[in-house]
């Protein structure tokens, strides 16, 4: 019985109270976090936990909005190129939609950035493809641009 | 900032000066508009911390059209931090005094709010009427479409085009021309300053 209470003094993970690392490590973990913040927050312990574990709430809490933001971002993005081209979001998305070109918001606003020549070819077609389905009201859509070779749909054309 | 990135300028040469012209507009609807082209919403490239917004001339502001009875029921609110220095002045009197600040007013409150709307509100330049200093004009390159067409005036056509439409009705024999214009002013009424937006009380006295 002695020998063993001199065994568990050794570090033993399957101790049922195990003291884990010590005090001061124990606090590097905390002000490893909050290496960045100024004043009393920086290197005071105790100020420095409430203001790390609050910021890390906030952490977990943008992580959730940061998708929906992105989401957002291209969404807008996507819209102002079309608009550059002289229709909207809606057609352009819903007329790839429709010809099932699955480019998503994300890479078709990269695509307006960095590639806006195929970005306008694509819009080119999915207006033609938007008209031709008989989607919107091709009056207030405007002639599809021309240039675009559709198979097997009728081309539409404001008749005069 | 990584040194690749130092190099990506976004807004090289790309500071666009737009002309909008706000003759018979309502301002709070075309603030929208304006907001797009200030704050860069309508590129691609936009991102709100990107300072990618273009320039705005207005010209025409004093001809601006509020909707409804707005120019008497409009209050726009004050207040000079000191004990009871509460104003609320009507729409008509703000344009009396400056026929530049409905517009302004309009464009702030349509911002997005953040670090980058007051250099966005500086790149807004309102001018009452269509004389514009020549350095400024020699930098528009674009003009926003109007949000609706100007009407013409009954003056503006000329009277052989006129006769020519044919008459729909008679007017009753007791018409007074103008009496039934909604939202007319009381003319006692006028300069006081009001609590709420003006709504004159009981029986109507037109």
């Amino acid at each position: 019985m002695f020998l063993t209470a001199i065994r568990s003094i050794i570090y033993n993970e399957n101790r049922l109270y195990n003291p884990g690392p010590s005090k001061f490590w124990r606090r590097r973990r905390i002000l490893r976090l909050s290496a960045h913040y100024f004043g009393r927050r920086r290197n005071c312990y105790r100020i420095a936990l409430v203001h790390v574990q609050r910021g890390l709430l906030y952490s977990t809490i943008g992580k959730k909005q940061r998708s929906s933001d992105l989401m957002k971002l291209h969404a807008q993005r996507v819209s102002s190129g079309a608009e550059e081209l002289g229709m909207n979001m809606a057609v352009y998305r819903r007329g790839l939609e429709s010809a099932k070109v699955c480019l998503n918001n994300r890479s078709l606003s990269d695509l307006a950035i960095w590639e806006p020549r195929t970005f306008k070819a694509l819009g080119n077609f999915a207006w033609n493809n938007y008209a031709s389905q008989g989607f919107g009201n091709i009056q207030n859509l405007g002639n599809p641009p021309e240039g675009v070779v559709l198979r097997g749909l009728r081309r539409m054309k404001i008749v005069e | 900032m990584s040194s690749f990135k130092r190099g990506q300028q976004w807004a090289t040469f790309a500071r666009i000066w737009h002309l909008y012209d706000m003759k018979w507009q309502n301002p709070y609807e075309s603030a929208y508009v304006i907001k797009k082209y200030l704050s860069g919403l309508w590129k691609p490239i936009y991102h709100p911390l990107n300072n990618c917004g273009d320039h705005v001339v207005v010209i025409n502001s004093r001809e601006v059209a509020l909707p409804g009875d707005d120019w008497y029921r409009r209050a726009y609110f004050h207040h000079r931090t000191y004990a009871g220095s509460k104003t609320w002045t009507l729409a008509w009197e703000l344009h009396q005094a400056d026929d530049t600040l409905i517009v302004k007013k309009a464009v702030y409150t349509a911002l997005d709010k953040g670090l980058l709307r007051r250099p966005q509100m500086e790149r807004l330049h309102i001018f009452p009427d269509d004389k514009i200093p020549p350095e400024i004009a020699a930098n528009i390159t674009n003009q926003i479409r109007q949000l609706r067409p100007v009407p013409k005036k009954l003056e503006e056509i000329p009277e052989e085009v006129a006769k020519q439409c044919p008459q729909l009705f008679d007017f009753p024999k007791d018409f007074v021309e103008g009496s039934n214009l909604w939202g007319k002013p009381d003319p006692e009424m006028k300069a006081q300053p009001i609590r709420y937006p003006y709504k004159p009380r009981g029986k109507e006295p037109w």
